[in-house]
């Protein structure tokens, strides 16, 4: 390809830009997802994701497929993690050349990643008798030697063990007692025994033969298994000769089967079949709708079990489906769902980078930052997990606490750093997301509360009305003022007198007003600066407000599933609201999904 | 110059009849035409929540300016600095589609299109004056292009309402469709410009042919994957097919170059990450987009300081409200000043890269000589969301002047003036009317 290439693309931009855009059901994978199915695919340890550029989002997710494109710099690092991870997949580890290491300490850990054989060398400081020397390996004696003191200069003694991998303690005994120490020095690997294949190599190679032995019916058979998973779906023997190519190719510049089938892994992971999932906007295939079940509660491939399934046309059967839905959110890979929807749902993702005022709220660190986050993600993977009822999301009487944010909280009784589901006493004050620290701190400014954003945010994630922002050049609160010359609701009060802001304020604010008692990092208070809180009806009023609503709730929660599920805005009328977690997931994938 | 500024003086007497200011005879001293010894630069840095324009906007025009406060870090430079008053994009303006001013300040600023109001489905902007610079000149460089910025969008729920992220978080539209991600991580852009490994030549060139044949695969099987798709599933496959290709011709100028891998100059060394100080990261990434520029491997950039509604607290010196929220500072003095000093740190980092671009010979001159350099905002009032009047400025070969344009012209005017300069001759650009120099 020719330079003038670049100025037909340049021609075919232009003509592109006149011709609005098609609707979009190619779906591109998150950052995410590309992780999780490269783990999945491959059982290799790494997230070669990392230096991806950050996936835009839509209606509040970064699955959206209307808004994920491949730029060149993306395509670029398609084809650099590509390559990376078919050299770690697919090269067998190979024992490094001897070294030495030194160590000053009689007892020390040493790292052993070969099982060989080792010279060990211990120097003292010179003595005019001659020493005994004990080495230990994990306390238990493994040679005695005696460090012969004819020379003058260095007085050493080697001698060679055989170690297994692992990261034993080392120790090193010498008498007499007053015996001093100058090093240790540890040489090898020598004679290794031929290490353990990596796991990604038998996922690849499924044939079983030893590196260097395959052969190309093999390459072939282990393509055809390799596309059909990263592709998750069955792939035509063209498709196969196309990647068997790479091997003779590979086999042709004199090069190994191995080599060649690294080149297949790069293609296969750089295609678009690989890259992109397709749903088109009528009924989903098999393969499809598996795909969208998994990468919904997974945020990655199928798995033979769904794979068979769909190959026998039987997923969408309704008891089979159920099963599987079950099966799903109990896998540890459901900790997606934890991750992606419910950080972005409850915008708890924030935490992150949230700065709480220093001066105002000296005791949020970084380790309280992690325990809120922990305290919301634990919890929303019990719900999810134990197959609660979606209105536990409300209104919980039990929560995920440590030492440290039970005592942030003021509730007795939780000891150690571990997390554990603990009962809320009736007078705690918690339970439910609205409760819980990382959602009020998200939904509050650095410095102080705000009803106006918690008023939107319980607008926006639990009822599904977002309110629009506010008009450019309204009067802001006075900030200097709020809980030294006015309340909080004085100010509020003064701004809802403008006409072009009550029509929302008068929604937000007093949803808002109801959590007061929390700060602004969600600990409980009864006095503001020299006011004492004003919380309206308090949150426990809140809570059954909202739950006397809960069709409303339901809808909300369903349509933000349905929408991150299907990467498009989609809505779910149907839900009721006494659905349990695993109802509702049913609800989407059998309902919506025959739109 | 003195020339075109007796011309000025005439001109701004029959004042509105004329709608653009001639600027002929000065433009062509403003940079040195592109010769193959020397070619020209081009670099879109923006800011974000707009400007304060009174504190902006110098008082005199023409060449006796004084520089003003937000201005006054460029003092070294201010023979270098064309301040221009008065441009405008109109499509970042509601037309119809309400609340949306910070995504629509950053989604028309190179493009003057208005964009598609949606938050996910259809993603519409147009094609932006970078890009159209990078498919002309990009094919004899490394890279078209290179997008940077210093603040990524992972934050939830704080793009504009109704308005898909992807509008405030690029500059840079490859398509009216592709939205280009900016690279926040400095190591991460090191590593693209100047390699993230050692390679040997041979290695290199083997690698490079290895990609091809991958490409090629890729290639044939999105042609057959098209086959079976309907019209309307193709559009994001098209994109990606887009930039297969671009890939494709990248690795084959690569080759053609033969072996040589490019070095990194030795003022800058591989970074490790990103600095927590701001002036530090801003700083960075300059030097990177500078070393880019030295080194030829690009020759078009775009530069956010911040994403548009950026709430980023500037602690460093001493503001730690956050940016978005005290741009909307209803005449409160106290919030102006916070918002001018941040606006002041801005430009002390712009003036540091000046700087440094007049430090790096390059063909007959320096590096700044052979640069066109926009420095400005979506928004010129923040507090209003006003997209008229606009905060812009052009750093190059020679500047030292105010000039202020009528009424609404349109800032795609300018745009299509510096493509003129950069060698690409077309007749419009989004809702451009003309060129601003002629």
């Amino acid at each position: 390809m020719r330079l003038c290439t670049l100025f037909a693309l340049a021609l075919t931009l232009r003509a592109q830009s006149a011709t609005p855009p098609p609707e979009t059901t190619a779906r591109r994978l998150n950052r995410y997802e590309y992780n999780a199915s490269v783990r999945d695919l491959l059982a290799t340890p790494f997230q070669p994701a990392g230096d991806f550029p950050v996936d835009d989002s839509g209606y509040g997710f970064d699955n959206i497929a209307g808004v994920l494109s491949v730029s060149p710099v993306l395509m670029e690092k398609y084809l650099a993690a590509a390559e990376n991870i078919a050299k770690a997949a697919i090269v067998p580890p190979v024992a490094p050349a001897p070294s030495v290491q030194r160590y000053s300490a009689r007892e020390f850990r040493l790292k052993v990643d070969f099982d060989a054989d080792y010279d060990i060398l211990i120097a003292v400081r010179g003595t005019a008798s001659a020493p005994q020397a004990t080495f230990l390996i994990d306390s238990v004696p493994a040679e005695d030697v005696r460090i012969d003191s004819a020379s003058e200069g260095l007085r050493a003694v080697q001698f060679r063990l055989h170690l297994g991998r692992g990261t034993p303690e080392l120790s090193v005994e010498l008498t007499p007692s007053d015996t001093r120490l100058r090093y240790v020095e540890i040489r090898g690997p020598y004679n290794p025994a031929p290490p353990p294949l990596p796991e990604s190599y038998a996922r690849v190679f499924r044939c079983g033969h030893a590196p260097g032995h395959h052969t190309l019916s093999c390459a072939r058979a282990n393509l055809r298994d390799l596309a059909r998973r990263a592709y998750r779906r069955p792939v035509t023997e063209e498709e196969i000769s196309g990647l068997v190519h790479f091997v003779d190719m590979a086999q042709q510049r004199g090069e190994s089967i191995d080599r060649g089938m690294q080149l297949a892994l790069e293609a296969i992971l750089v295609s678009p079949r690989f890259l992109f999932r397709v749903e088109p906007s009528g009924k989903l295939d098999e393969f499809q709708f598996a795909s969208r079940l998994s990468y919904f509660l997974w945020s990655s491939l199928p798995d033979d079990q769904l794979f068979q399934l769909a190959l026998g046309h039987r997923l969408r059967d309704p008891a089979v489906l159920h099963a599987q839905i079950h099966r799903m959110l109990l896998d540890p890979k459901s900790r997606a769902l934890v991750e992606n929807f419910g950080s972005q749902w409850l915008q708890t993702r924030n935490l992150a980078s949230i700065q709480p005022d220093p001066e105002k709220f000296p005791q949020f660190d970084p380790a309280l930052r992690r325990d809120m986050q922990q305290e919301t993600q634990l919890f929303f993977q019990f719900i999810i997990q134990g197959d609660r009822p979606i209105a536990d999301f409300l209104s919980a009487n039990y929560t995920f606490l440590n030492d440290r944010l039970a005592s942030f909280y003021g509730i007795p009784g939780v000891e150690g750093r571990q997390f554990r589901r603990v009962e809320l006493p009736p007078d705690s004050h918690r339970g439910g997301v609205l409760t819980q620290a990382s959602v009020l701190t998200v939904s509050s400014y650095p410095a102080r509360t705000s009803p106006v954003l918690r008023g939107k945010w319980i607008l926006q994630n639990l009822l599904d009305s977002a309110p629009p922002p506010p008009p450019p050049n309204v009067p802001n609160l006075d900030e200097k003022a709020i809980g030294a010359s006015m309340s909080m609701r004085q100010q509020l009060e003064l701004h809802r007198a403008n006409p072009a802001c009550r029509g929302c304020h008068s929604r937000m604010d007093p949803l808002g007003f109801d959590l007061e008692n929390y700060d602004a990092i969600g600990h409980w208070r009864t006095q503001d600066g020299n006011f004492p809180v004003d919380s309206g009806d308090g949150p426990e009023a809140l809570k059954q407000y909202l739950l006397n609503d809960q069709n409303r709730f339901a809808r909300c929660l369903g349509s933000k599933l349905a929408t991150y599920a299907f990467g498009r805005k989609v809505s779910l009328p149907s839900a009721t609201g006494n659905e349990t977690f695993s109802q509702l997931v049913e609800e989407i994938m059998t309902g919506v999904a025959h739109e | 110059m003195n020339k075109s500024l007796s011309r000025r003086a005439i001109l701004r007497g029959i004042g509105a009849a004329i709608s653009l200011p001639l600027l002929d005879a000065m433009v062509p001293a403003f940079a040195s035409p592109s010769t193959a010894d020397a070619p020209l630069r081009l670099a879109f840095i923006y800011v974000p929540n707009g400007i304060l324009m009174d504190q902006w906007t110098p008082l005199a025009e023409g060449p006796d300016f004084e520089l003003s406060r937000i201005l006054t870090p460029l003092a070294p430079h201010r023979e270098n600095v064309l301040v221009l008053s008065g441009l405008a994009q109109n499509n970042g303006r509601a037309l119809g589609d309400a609340d949306g001013d910070h995504a629509r300040a950053s989604a028309t600023y190179l493009t003057g299109v208005h964009p598609k109001k949606t938050d996910g489905a259809g993603i519409h902007a147009g094609i932006s004056v970078d890009q159209v610079a990078a498919s002309h000149v990009g094919a004899a460089t490394r890279f078209p292009s290179i997008e940077l910025a210093c603040e990524d969008g992972r934050l939830v729920g704080a793009c504009d309402s109704g308005y898909s992220c992807a509008y405030n978080n690029t500059l840079s539209w490859r398509t009216p469709s592709m939205p280009l991600p900016p690279e926040v991580n400095p190591r991460a852009v090191f590593e693209r410009l100047f390699g993230a490994i050692d390679e040997n030549p041979a290695d290199r060139l083997n690698r490079l042919s290895d990609e091809t044949s991958i490409l090629d695969y890729v290639l044939d099987d999105t042609r057959r994957l098209n086959a079976q798709l309907g019209a309307s599933d193709r559009g994001k496959i098209d994109e990606y097919l887009t930039s297969v290709r671009e890939i494709e011709l990248r690795i084959q100028l690569a080759e053609r170059d033969g072996a040589a891998t490019p070095d990194a100059p030795p003022s800058i060394h591989k970074p490790s990450g990103v600095p927590a100080d701001f002036a530090a990261y801003a700083r960075l990434m300059f030097d990177l987009m500078a070393a880019a520029f030295q080194t030829r491997a690009t020759r078009v950039s775009t530069f956010m300081l911040g994403r548009e509604g950026s709430t980023r607290a500037y602690r460093e010196i001493g503001i730690s409200d956050a940016h978005h929220p005290i741009t909307h500072h209803r005449g409160n003095p106290e919030l102006i000043e916070k918002v001018a000093r941040i606006n002041v740190y801005h430009v002390q980092q712009l003036a540091y890269f000046l700087e440094n671009l007049k430090s790096m010979p390059d063909g007959d001159g320096t590096l700044l000589d052979h640069s066109l350099i926009v420095y400005g905002s979506g928004m010129s009032d923040g507090n209003r969301h006003d997209h008229g009047n606009l905060p812009v400025l052009v750093a190059g070969k020679s500047g030292g002047e105010h000039v202020t344009y009528p009424g609404e012209t349109p800032m795609n005017n300018l745009h299509l003036s510096l493509l003129d300069r950069m060698g690409v001759h077309i007749d419009s650009l989004g809702d451009s009317n003309g060129e601003l120099f002629q």
